[in-house]
C-alpha cells in the first residue's frame, strides 16, 4: 500500500514548493499556457477570411446600437408575450374541458360502485382537480413560451440583451446576465433561479436568485390578465378593451422590473456588500438555431420538468382546498372560519380574508389562486369551473364588492408576494443556504405587504372612503 | 375598519422604530450584538496582540496601555493580566509586562489569523479596504489554527497582507520588516511603497482616501517638520508628517514587473487596437483570474469591437473571441504604448 503514502508525499512536496513561489504564479502559468497555444496555433492553424464573421459584426452593430438596441429588444419581448397569451387560450380551455370531463366520469364511476362520498371528493374533486387545473393553466403557455425563449437562446441573441441592459444592472450592483434569468422567470421563476447559473460572480448570482420572483411567471399571468380585463378593460370602450388590458399587464411587468432593480440595488449596498464580484460577458457568434435541440431542451428539460414539480405541489393543495371546505366545525366550513379570521389582515392591505387564505393555499402553485378564491366565495365544496369573464365579473364585483382598489392591490400582491414552494425549494438547492432561502421567501412577502398597505391606505385617504 | 390615516401613522412609527433598531452598524440591535461579542477570550487575545506590538516597538506593556487598547478600566486590566500570568503568557519585568515564549506564539497565531483573513478579504471578496481591517479584527478571534492553515493553503501561501505586513508562518516565524518610513527616506531617490500601516485607523483611512497603494513608486520633493511633498506616476501629493510616518518605502528593484508608460484598455476608442502589457496590480482575486483565463495576457492583441447603447460595457475582440467588460475591468488592463 505505497500509493496513498506516495501521493501524500507528492502533495506535501507540492505544498512546500508552492510556498517558495511568488504570488504571481497564476499569472505566469496562464501566460505560458497561452504562449504555448499561440506557438501551436501559428504552426498548424491557417485562418481563412470568414464572411460570416463580417455578417455577425454588421448584425451586432444594429442590435447593440443606440437607436435600435432597446426598441428591438422590447419588441421581441412583446411579441413573445403576445404569441404566448393568444396561442395558449384555445389549448388551455380544450385541456381544461377534457380533464374536467375525466373528473366527472371518475367521480360518477366511484359513486356508482358505492364508494363513500368523502373518498370520491378527496380524490377526484380535491387532488385530481388541483392537478388538472395546474396542467390546463400552465402547460400550453409553457409549451409555447419555452421553445420561443430557447430559440432566442440558441440563436445567440440573449447575450446581446445582457450587453444592452448591463448599464441598468451595473447601477443596481447586479450583473447584465440577470436580464436573462429574468426573461426565463417570465416562464417560471424556478427555471429562472436555475438559469442564474450562467452568472459566474457569486454576489450578482445571489442577487439574481433573490429577486427573480419579481418578474411574474406563467402561473401568475392568468391572474393579472383576468384582473386587467375585468377591471381595466371594462372601464374603456370595447374597441380599446384588449389594448387597455394588455397595457395594464405591461405596466405591471415594468413595475416588477423596476422593483427588481431597486431591490437589487438595496441588497448589493447592504447585506451583500462586499461579496466577491466580477463582470465578464462573452458574446459568442450567432448560430443557426437547431430546431431539434430547441424542442428537446424546451419541452423535456424545461416544460415537463417544471410541470412535474408543479403537479407534485398542486395535488396536495387541491386536496387541502377540498378538505377545508368539506370539514365543518359547528355549522361553518373551515374555509369560512379561517377567512373570517384573516379578514382584518386582508383588509389592511386592500384585499380580504378569502384572498389571503387563497394565497396561503396557493403557496405550492400560484395558478390555483383564482380558483381557490372563487371556491371560497361560492361556498361550494370544490373548485368551480368558470366559463366566461362576465360570470366572473358578476361574482367578484356584484356579489363580493371588489373595487378597482381591490384589483390594483391584488395585482401588486400577485406580482410581489413570496415565491411558490417550487421556487423556494429551488433557491435552497441552488444557494445551499437556509439563510438566503429564508430571505428569498420572506423579503418579497414583506415588500408585498408594505406596498399593498401603503397603496390601500393612501388610496382610501385620498378617495375618502 | 380602522381609518386609513391612523393606520398610516402607526405604520410609519413602526417603520421608524425598525429602522433605528436595524440600521446597519449604528442600529440598536447591532450595537447590542457587538456588545455581546466581547468575551474574555477576545480581551485576552487583544491584550497579547498589544504586548507583541510593544515588544516590536522595544518597550514593555503597562496596565494603562493594555486598558487603553482593550477598552477596559485599569482595574479590569489588572485582573486580565493576572489571568494571563496564570496561563503563563506574560510576566512582569522591571519596566512592565513582556511576553513569554508561549505568549508570543499565541499572539503570533492571532496576528496570523488576522493578516490571512485580510489577505482573503482583499483577494476574494469586494469588501472595501477600510472595512477589511474591521472584519479581520473580529475574524482573528474565531479562526482556529487549523482553519488558518487551510486558508493559507487555499490562498497559495501569501507572504504579505494587503497593506504589506508579513504574515507569520504556522511555525511562528515572521519575516523581518524592511524599509524606511517616508519621514526618513532621502530626497529625490525613487522608493517603492512596501507597507501602509493600518493603525491608527483614522490615519489609514486618510492614506486610502489619498489613493495610495502598495507597489507604487514615489519620489520625495520636499520635506518640512510637519509636511511632506512627493509625487507618484499619477500625481503630486502633500501629506502631513504624522500620516507620512505610516508609509514605509524600500528601494525599487532593478527591473520592475511592469515598466514604462502604458495606456488603459478603457481609454481606447471604438475600433482601435492595442497590445496587452499586463494587468494592474490592484486587480486581484476573482477578477484577475477571470481576465487571465479569458486571454488578457501580455502580448495579446485587443480591438474595441462593440459599444453598448449606454456607452458601457464595451465588447473587445481578444484571441478570436469577443468579451464584454465594464469600464472598471477594462481599466485594469494595461496596454503597450505604440
Amino acid at each position: 500500500m505505497a500509493a496513498p503514502n506516495a501521493s501524500h508525499d507528492v502533495l506535501s512536496q507540492a505544498d512546500l514548493l508552492q510556498r517558495r513561489l511568488g504570488a504571481d504564479l497564476r499569472d505566469r502559468l496562464v501566460d505560458s499556457i497561452y504562449t504555448d497555444a499561440g506557438i501551436l496555433n501559428r504552426r498548424y492553424v491557417t485562418v481563412r477570411l470568414d464572411r460570416r464573421r463580417d455578417l455577425d459584426r454588421a448584425l451586432d452593430r444594429v442590435i447593440t446600437s443606440r437607436i435600435f438596441g432597446l426598441p428591438l429588444m422590447f419588441l421581441g419581448l412583446a411579441a413573445v408575450f403576445w404569441v404566448t397569451v393568444t396561442g395558449a387560450n384555445v389549448p388551455s380551455s380544450m385541456i381544461a374541458t377534457a380533464l374536467f370531463w375525466v373528473e366527472e366520469q371518475g367521480a360518477a364511476l366511484f359513486n356508482s360502485i358505492g364508494i363513500p362520498w368523502w373518498i370520491t371528493g378527496f380524490i377526484w374533486h380535491g387532488t385530481y382537480k388541483g392537478m388538472a387545473w395546474v396542467t390546463a393553466v400552465m402547460l400550453p403557455p409553457m409549451a409555447i413560451f419555452f421553445p420561443l425563449f430557447t430559440f432566442f437562446e440558441d440563436l445567440g441573441y440573449l447575450p446581446r440583451v445582457a450587453f444592452n441592459m448591463d448599464r441598468f444592472f451595473k447601477w443596481a450592483g447586479a450583473h447584465g446576465k440577470q436580464a436573462l434569468s429574468m426573461s426565463m422567470g417570465f416562464g417560471c421563476n424556478a427555471a429562472g433561479v436555475i438559469a442564474t447559473r450562467i452568472i459566474d460572480s457569486p454576489r450578482e448570482r445571489l442577487i439574481a436568485i433573490l429577486t427573480n420572483n419579481f418578474v411574474p411567471c406563467n402561473g401568475r399571468f392568468p391572474t393579472l390578465i383576468m384582473l386587467a380585463t375585468i377591471f381595466v378593460g371594462t372601464a374603456v370602450s370595447p374597441a380599446m378593451a384588449s389594448f387597455a388590458a394588455a397595457g395594464t399587464v405591461v405596466m405591471v411587468v415594468i413595475i416588477g422590473i423596476v422593483t427588481t432593480l431597486l431591490v437589487s440595488a438595496f441588497l448589493s449596498r447592504t447585506v451583500l456588500k462586499g461579496e466577491a464580484s466580477s463582470f465578464t460577458l462573452e458574446l459568442p457568434p450567432y448560430r443557426r438555431p437547431n430546431i431539434g435541440r430547441i424542442l428537446y431542451t424546451s419541452i423535456i428539460d424545461r416544460t415537463l420538468f417544471v410541470l412535474k414539480r408543479a403537479i407534485y405541489m398542486a395535488a396536495p393543495a387541491g386536496a387541502l382546498i377540498w378538505l377545508l371546505s368539506a370539514i365543518h366545525v359547528g355549522d361553518q366550513s373551515l374555509t369560512v372560519i379561517i377567512s373570517t379570521a384573516l379578514e382584518p389582515l386582508g383588509n389592511a392591505i386592500g384585499l380580504d380574508g378569502v384572498i389571503i387564505l387563497a394565497y396561503i393555499i396557493a403557496i405550492p402553485a400560484n395558478e390555483i389562486v383564482v380558483p381557490a378564491i372563487l371556491m371560497a366565495y361560492s361556498g361550494a365544496t370544490r373548485m368551480v369551473d368558470i366559463t366566461g369573464l362576465a360570470e366572473l365579473q358578476g361574482i367578484l364585483v356584484g356579489d363580493q364588492g371588489w373595487t378597482l382598489l381591490t384589483a390594483v392591490c391584488l395585482m401588486l400582491f400577485s406580482l410581489l408576494h413570496n415565491p411558490c414552494s417550487t421556487t423556494i425549494l429551488t433557491t435552497w438547492k441552488e444557494t445551499g443556504s437556509r439563510k438566503w432561502t429564508a430571505v428569498g421567501a420572506l423579503m418579497p412577502l414583506a415588500i408585498a405587504f408594505v406596498v399593498c398597505f401603503l397603496v390601500a391606505n393612501l388610496w382610501r385617504l385620498i378617495a375618502g372612503v | 375598519m380602522p381609518d386609513p390615516l391612523t393606520s398610516l401613522i402607526i405604520a410609519c412609527v413602526a417603520g421608524f422604530l425598525l429602522y433605528t433598531a436595524f440600521r446597519p452598524q449604528v442600529g440598536w440591535f447591532w450595537r447590542w450584538q457587538a456588545g455581546r461579542v466581547v468575551t474574555a477570550r477576545v480581551r485576552r487575545e487583544d491584550a497579547l496582540k498589544h504586548l507583541h506590538h510593544q515588544e516590536y516597538a522595544g518597550q514593555p506593556g503597562t496596565l494603562e496601555s493594555i486598558a487603553g487598547v482593550v477598552g477596559i478600566s485599569t482595574g479590569e486590566a489588572a485582573e486580565l493580566v493576572s489571568e494571563l500570568i496564570q496561563h503563563g503568557y506574560t510576566q512582569l519585568e522591571d519596566r512592565g509586562y513582556v511576553l513569554t515564549s508561549s505568549g508570543r506564539s499565541y499572539a503570533l497565531q492571532v496576528i496570523r489569523a488576522h493578516r490571512l483573513w485580510e489577505r482573503y478579504l482583499a483577494d476574494e471578496t469586494d469588501v472595501d479596504d477600510v472595512e477589511i481591517h474591521i472584519r479581520a479584527e473580529k475574524a482573528e478571534h474565531l479562526l482556529t489554527p487549523t482553519e488558518a492553515d487551510e486558508l493559507d493553503a487555499r490562498l497559495g501561501y501569501p507572504r504579505y497582507d494587503p497593506h504589506g505586513d508579513p504574515i507569520p508562518t504556522s511555525d511562528g516565524e515572521v519575516e523581518e520588516e524592511t524599509g524606511t518610513p517616508m519621514t526618513r527616506w532621502p530626497l529625490d531617490l525613487e522608493g517603492r511603497i512596501v507597507h501602509l500601516e493600518d493603525e491608527p485607523h483614522e490615519v489609514y483611512k486618510q492614506l486610502l482616501a489619498e489613493g495610495l497603494h502598495l507597489g507604487e513608486d514615489v519620489r520625495i520633493l520636499e520635506r518640512s517638520s510637519n509636511e511632506i511633498r512627493f509625487f507618484t506616476e499619477e500625481r503630486e501629493f502633500v501629506v502631513a508628517a504624522v500620516v507620512a510616518a505610516n508609509i514605509t518605502l524600500a528601494s525599487v528593484p532593478e527591473k520592475g514587473v511592469v515598466e514604462g508608460p502604458f495606456r488603459l484598455l478603457s481609454d481606447l476608442e471604438q475600433d482601435e487596437a492595442g497590445v496587452v502589457m499586463g494587468l494592474d496590480d490592484a486587480c486581484r482575486g476573482l477578477t484577475r483570474r477571470r481576465l487571465l483565463d479569458l486571454g488578457f495576457t501580455p502580448g495579446a492583441e485587443v480591438v474595441v469591437d462593440l459599444t453598448s447603447p449606454f456607452g458601457e460595457p464595451r465588447a473587445y475582440r481578444v484571441r478570436g473571441t469577443r468579451i464584454a467588460l465594464r469600464r472598471e475591468q477594462a481599466g485594469m488592463v494595461l496596454l503597450e504604448c505604440v
